[in-house]
């Protein structure tokens, strides 16, 4: 009984996602509204179980699964990302007459499976999560009628269904190598345990888009719809991030090999060339999706520093996951808001002239931005500071050194948008859609989110760091 | 050779069902002899058109759904492999709603095709 | 047999996966090399496991392998319906509507 109640949190969201198709198929004249409420209280009843279960503390279940700190603190982000993204697309789905409960019940299942990456101490049990994740994640990439979700949705596929068989192949590997599927499994075959990781390495670096695996990322971010490109820059992304996470903290634990310099070089490669290709990007979506594998970039220092230090860089990664996702949440949310019913408004241009005619949206993108920039005093600003300074403490200085020059780069076209806003002039004669409550209420929320982070970081991270 | 009599049960029993059906369609049915139906059978109707029309799209929506079912199955197999030895160890009841909360899934997914309309074969969406 | 049939069999079948899935510009033909890497990599999964005293968690992996294959190949061909009924064609070369 005591197992059921630690496991809750993971269990509520398939639960309240069948519950959700099933009524929807059941009861076609059933309102979005109604459903999308049903979703978004499954996910605060998440929250409230996961918290209960963060203050209970550690407790292990039969089947290679651990219900630990991390694994609650994982829950908790994914559930406030999923409300997030289920809110900001209100009125994108209703004016396009989309189809509302297979939405969020994929938005669910894909929550299940982050759950299950973070709580698995083995591979089966990491990488049915990652492939719950990413099925739901494929299909909602092709979930409008256009032609480029569905190309989008295509890519996604092929890339991502490539991505697993190479690591399942490295898990093979592994497995052959140690005689276990537990990730703390300890190597007999050195030579066999080299290309098992070669591999392991090579798929989770797609999946988190680092640096040679990162060419799906662009299109497939900007041909989705809005609101699934929200997803997946925040709930997706963060996923696979506590999923390497367990990967490298289990392997290092297990075996003592050095990647380090192979993480180092990752690391350096993923933030310089998202930094360099977001320079002159005109499509905002498609900047924000270089500035996602930027900001992929970044989070790798942490897992350098995981080998000398797993409470800081455990601490640090989930602080600059949870900045991310306010901000680029917020960045999105914008953009949803200024897309109207039939077309998504995200070039340069679209924005021109912002500051004028709605000051308030204006100063709330350009929030987002700084942040995303990592001007103080905002989220993203003490997340890169907690992280770098973690490397630092460690000696990383050379790493850290590229890290801040590739910040430097990034203002650059941060504020191009900005900029467009303030100074530019508006094209063409689109009156500004009228005002949206749901998406309102998320960008409010994440700009209160953003400036708490920034200027009062200490509680949030003093529970982190347990 | 003891061990073989529940496979003669088996036959007998086959053999007993299948003779059944054909007797009982043969009282109950009472086919109408047309000359169409009394024409010996030849390999289906002549070919009007070539092989390669456009197919309805509903046959690929249920091979689809097909795949799908046919192949989660195999995820009971080892549930059955392993069920005598759990209920030895004295888990038996726990197994069992495991394996129920498994078919539960696939029933929730089943019922939600259903009320979709994708095999509803006439005239659906 | 020895453990290395397997393993080279299973290397085999993983490179014909690749080089389909490379080479290959229908989709479907994509999907097919991607099925070939992922029963590469089950294959390896029982073999590792029948040299290791048929340890179990080798066939459950395999046979999770079996049924994430089919529930990918759905959602892809599913997705390539789709894309069909849009572009009337499912090369990977055709169906371009994003900037590079």
């Amino acid at each position: 009984m005591n197992i059921l109640i630690q496991s809750l949190p993971l269990l509520i969201m398939p639960a309240v996602a069948a519950f959700i198709l099933l009524i929807g198929a059941m009861w076609r004249r059933i309102s979005g509204e109604s459903l999308l409420i049903m979703a978004v209280a499954g996910l605060v009843a998440a929250l409230f179980f996961g918290w209960q279960g963060f203050l209970a503390g550690t407790a292990s279940f039969p089947a290679d699964i651990i219900f630990d700190k991390i694994f609650y603190l994982t829950v908790i982000i994914i559930a406030i990302a999923l409300a997030l993204a289920m809110l900001v697309s209100y009125n994108y789905l209703a004016e396009r007459k989309l189809p509302w409960p297979e939405y969020l019940a994929l938005l669910l299942f894909a929550g299940f499976g982050a759950g299950l990456m973070a709580a698995g101490t083995d591979f089966i049990v990491l990488f049915i999560g990652l492939e719950t994740i990413s099925i739901a994640a494929y299909v909602l990439a092709g979930y409008t009628r256009d032609g480029s979700s569905k190309e989008a949705s295509i890519k996604y596929f092929l890339m991502g269904a490539f991505a697993s068989a190479v690591l399942l192949f490295g898990i093979a590997f592994f497995y052959g190598a140690t005689g276990s599927v537990l990730l703390s499994a300890a190597p007999i075959n050195k030579l066999l345990m080299v290309l098992a990781l070669a591999l392991i390495i090579s798929g989770a670096a797609f999946k988190v888009a680092a640096f040679p695996f990162q060419w799906w990322t662009p299109d497939v971010y900007e041909g989705s719809p809005l609101p699934v490109t929200a997803f997946f820059a925040t709930a997706v992304k963060a996923a696979a991030f506590i999923m390497l996470f367990r990967i490298v903290a289990g392997i290092s634990g297990g075996l003592g090999l050095k990647f380090e310099s192979l993480l180092i070089a990752l690391s350096v490669a993923t933030m310089t060339f998202g930094n360099l290709a977001a320079l002159f990007q005109e499509n905002i979506k498609r900047m924000l999706a270089y500035s996602s594998i930027a900001h992929a970039g970044y989070m790798l220092i942490a897992f350098v520093v995981l080998g000398k230090d797993a409470n800081l860089a455990g601490a640090a990664l989930l602080f600059y996951i949870l900045a991310y996702i306010v901000m680029s949440m917020g960045a999105f949310g914008v953009l949803i808001y200024l897309s109207g019913g039939e077309k998504e408004f995200c070039n340069m241009p679209d924005v021109a002239g912002l500051g004028r005619r709605s000051p308030w949206l204006a100063a709330v993108f350009g929030l987002f931005l700084l942040s995303l920039a990592g001007f103080p005093p905002t989220a993203g600003f003490v997340a890169k500071f907690y992280l770098f300074k973690s490397a630092m403490a460690h000696g990383y200085v050379l790493l850290v050194i590229a890290a801040v020059i590739n910040s430097l780069i990034s203002v650059y076209y941060y504020m191009r948008p900005v900029v467009a806003m303030y100074f530019g002039e508006f094209q063409q004669e689109r009156s500004l859609p009228k005002i949206r409550y749901s998406v309102a209420g998320v960008l409010i929320f994440c700009a209160i989110f953003v400036i708490i982070l920034g200027l009062a970081p200490a509680t949030i991270l003093a529970i982190l760091s347990h | 050779m003891l061990s073989y009599v529940p496979v003669l049960i088996l036959f007998i029993f086959a053999l007993l069902l299948g003779g059944a059906f054909v007797f009982l369609s043969y009282f109950l049915g009472r086919p109408k002899k047309t000359t169409t139906k009394l024409n010996p059978y030849e390999c289906g109707v002549e070919q009007a058109t070539l092989p390669r029309i456009p197919v309805n799209i509903k046959f690929f929506a249920v091979a689809l759904m097909f795949l799908l079912f046919d192949v989660e199955v195999a995820l009971l197999y080892p549930w059955a492999a392993y069920f005598k030895s759990m209920v030895s160890e004295g888990l038996g009841t726990f197994v069992l709603i495991e394996g129920l909360i498994f078919i539960g899934i696939l029933f929730v997914a089943l019922v939600y095709i259903f009320r979709t309309g994708i095999l509803h074969w006439e005239n659906g969406k | 047999m020895q453990l290395e049939y397997y393993l080279i069999i299973g290397l085999i079948l993983f490179l014909l996966g690749l080089y389909t899935c490379l080479t290959r510009v229908n989709a479907i033909g994509m999907l097919m090399g991607i099925e070939l890497m992922l029963n590469a990599a089950g294959l390896n999964f029982v073999a590792f496991s029948h040299f290791n005293g048929n340890h179990i968690d080798g066939h459950i992996m395999a046979i999770f392998i079996i049924v994430l294959a089919a529930a990918e190949a759905v959602v892809a061909l599913a997705v390539l319906l789709a894309i069909y009924k849009r572009f009337k064609v499912i090369d990977t070369d055709k169906v371009v509507t994003l900037k590079e």
